[in-house]
């Protein structure tokens, strides 16, 4: 009989140190641990991004205001905070009113030289939605001076100057310049009839809102600064606009 | 016997009466906590500030008759207005803001940059092509063509034949270094906007870090210029092409305000000061 041996106590815990797990059981463990450590890993990084786009979503940035400790403090802060929000209110409402009375009204025109059409307004409400045609934007330079054009629209608050029927085209050095003729001396061989339409409007500075002849390229980019448009709608703007009415051009 | 109905009667007029008079902060304060209606108040003095900023500037724009561009990035339009009006707004697709070495950098770098408004310097992205007309034109032929055959003269810019086509792909350079750059699909690569997914992260990462930690905001780095990048589709491009001309003002819209974050004042308030 073993001495040693405690009652109940098994011979085999006594007699031999642990047995080592197999090596295969080894290696399978130190895989599941690293599985473990990636998958921590990739969680930990899949978190810390969402957490990031969402924070970029909101606004990082924030306003500090120091708030005085004392609720005497907070009762005279709150009092002058809401004298200064009624003031800003106040001048707001001036601002917006000074902006109102600049704002277009009764019947105007507008010319959306993007998508070449022509609104007639009045107040809010479209009169007539018109395809017209405006400048081409291209650069004819004369080879014989350092003159140059940019047949561009011009561009923001004008107003009809003049109306016209049968306008006469006065030709400028620019129509000649561009068909490679000589620039004539004479008014006469300047002039030329039929080619605007049978009304024009004036917009100054030699720009018109007139006729053409050639209605299937309305909607193009092809004028040297002039408005053309479609006979019936030419009609209906001439005699619906007055001198003095105002063109906004954008 | 007294009459209750009257007194109710009263009572509810009195109340309707009250109610228009009070007055627009005390309501936006509402019955919360003091310091809420610190914060309310100081946020509601913020965005009437940056309103009055907004409507300062375009009145002086409104009180001229030349044209200008509000630039709104957030929303992505650019509406142009005459006479505090808008006439027409441009909707982008997706707006990109670059800085230098084409990386992405935030709309207060923007602002940072430059002046505002900008004006238009230059607009340039090829030549501009000659386009023939739609094939829904009246033949010339055709009854319905009432005019002189287009096709038997010179042809040239303004023959009333050929329209000019406008580049659905350029830059129109502002002032200070900024290029509105028109485009009509993404040029970011997948692997740029990754890139730029991953830095915005740390980027949040570290600001979050920074307010456990207590710590500063490092300052802005300097930039040369910046483009910003405008998505549209092609007729917008185009569009846009012949609606925007050098000598144009373009006004950035300032972001609004932010939140407004309240801290405990460590000095004594002013009363208490002796």
């Amino acid at each position: 009989m073993d001495a040693t041996r405690h009652p109940g106590q098994h011979p085999s815990r006594l007699s031999a140190p642990p047995a080592a797990p197999p090596r295969r059981f080894r290696r399978l463990r130190g895989l599941a641990l690293l599985l473990l450590a990636t998958a921590f890993a990739l969680g930990g990084g899949f978190l810390a991004l969402q957490m990031g786009a969402r924070r970029a979503q909101r606004p990082t940035i924030t306003e500090t205001v120091a708030v005085p400790g004392d609720p005497k403090g907070i009762d005279a802060m709150l009092a002058a905070l809401d004298k200064e929000v009624r003031a800003l209110q106040a001048q707001n409402r001036r601002l917006e009113d000074r902006l109102a009375r600049l704002r277009p009204k009764g019947i105007y025109i507008v010319i959306d030289t993007g998508a070449d059409h022509l609104f007639v307004m009045q107040d809010d409400k479209v009169l007539r939605d018109a395809i017209c045609s405006t400048g081409s934007g291209v650069r004819l330079a004369d080879p014989n001076t350092p003159r140059s054009w940019i047949f561009d629209t011009p561009r923001g608050e004008l107003t009809v100057r003049g109306k016209t029927t049968d306008p006469i085209w006065v030709k400028p050095d620019w129509a000649f310049i561009e068909t490679g003729e000589n620039i004539p001396h004479g008014l006469d061989d300047r002039m030329e009839e039929g080619v605007l339409g049978d009304y024009a409007l004036d917009l100054g500075q030699g720009y018109l809102i007139h006729g053409t002849l050639f209605e299937r390229a309305l909607g193009l980019h092809v004028t040297h600064g002039c408005v053309r448009m479609g006979a019936k709608d030419l009609e209906f703007i001439f005699h619906t606009v007055k001198p003095g009415t105002k063109v906004y051009i954008v | 016997m007294f009459d209750w109905t009257l007194v109710k009667k009263l009572v509810f007029a009195a109340a309707l009466a009250a109610g228009p008079a009070a007055s627009a902060p005390a309501l936006l304060a509402g019955a919360e906590s003091p310091l809420n209606r610190v914060r309310a108040l100081v946020e509601e003095k913020r965005r009437l500030e940056w309103e009055n900023a907004t409507m300062t500037k375009e009145l002086a724009f409104a009180s001229t008759t030349a044209p200008y561009v509000f630039a709104d990035l957030r929303q992505r339009t650019f509406e142009f207005r005459v006479r505090g009006k808008v006439h027409k707004v441009y909707k982008a697709v997706a707006i990109e803001i670059h800085g230098d070495g084409d990386r992405t950098i935030s709309e207060a770098a923007l602002h940072a940059l430059a002046p505002n408004p900008l004006d238009v310097v230059d607009r340039a992205g090829g030549p501009l092509e000659l386009k023939p007309p739609p094939v829904t034109a009246p033949d010339p032929n055709g009854s319905d063509f009432t005019g002189p055959d287009p096709n038997s003269g010179p042809v040239h810019s303004d023959a009333g034949i050929l329209g000019v086509d406008a580049p659905t792909s350029y830059d129109v350079t502002l002032q200070g270094g900024i290029l509105l750059e028109i485009r009509t699909a993404l040029v970011t690569s997948r692997w740029d906007r990754i890139r730029d997914s991953f830095a915005d992260a740390a980027r949040a990462v570290a600001e979050t870090w920074r307010e456990w930690t207590g710590g500063s905001r490092p300052a802005l780095k300097a930039i040369q210029g910046a483009a910003v990048r405008v998505i549209v589709d092609e007729e917008t491009a185009k569009a846009f092409y012949h609606s925007i001309l050098p000598g144009e003002h373009v006004y950035f819209l300032p972001p609004p305000p932010p939140p407004v974050k309240l801290v405990a004042s460590l000095s004594p308030p002013p009363a208490a000061r002796k």
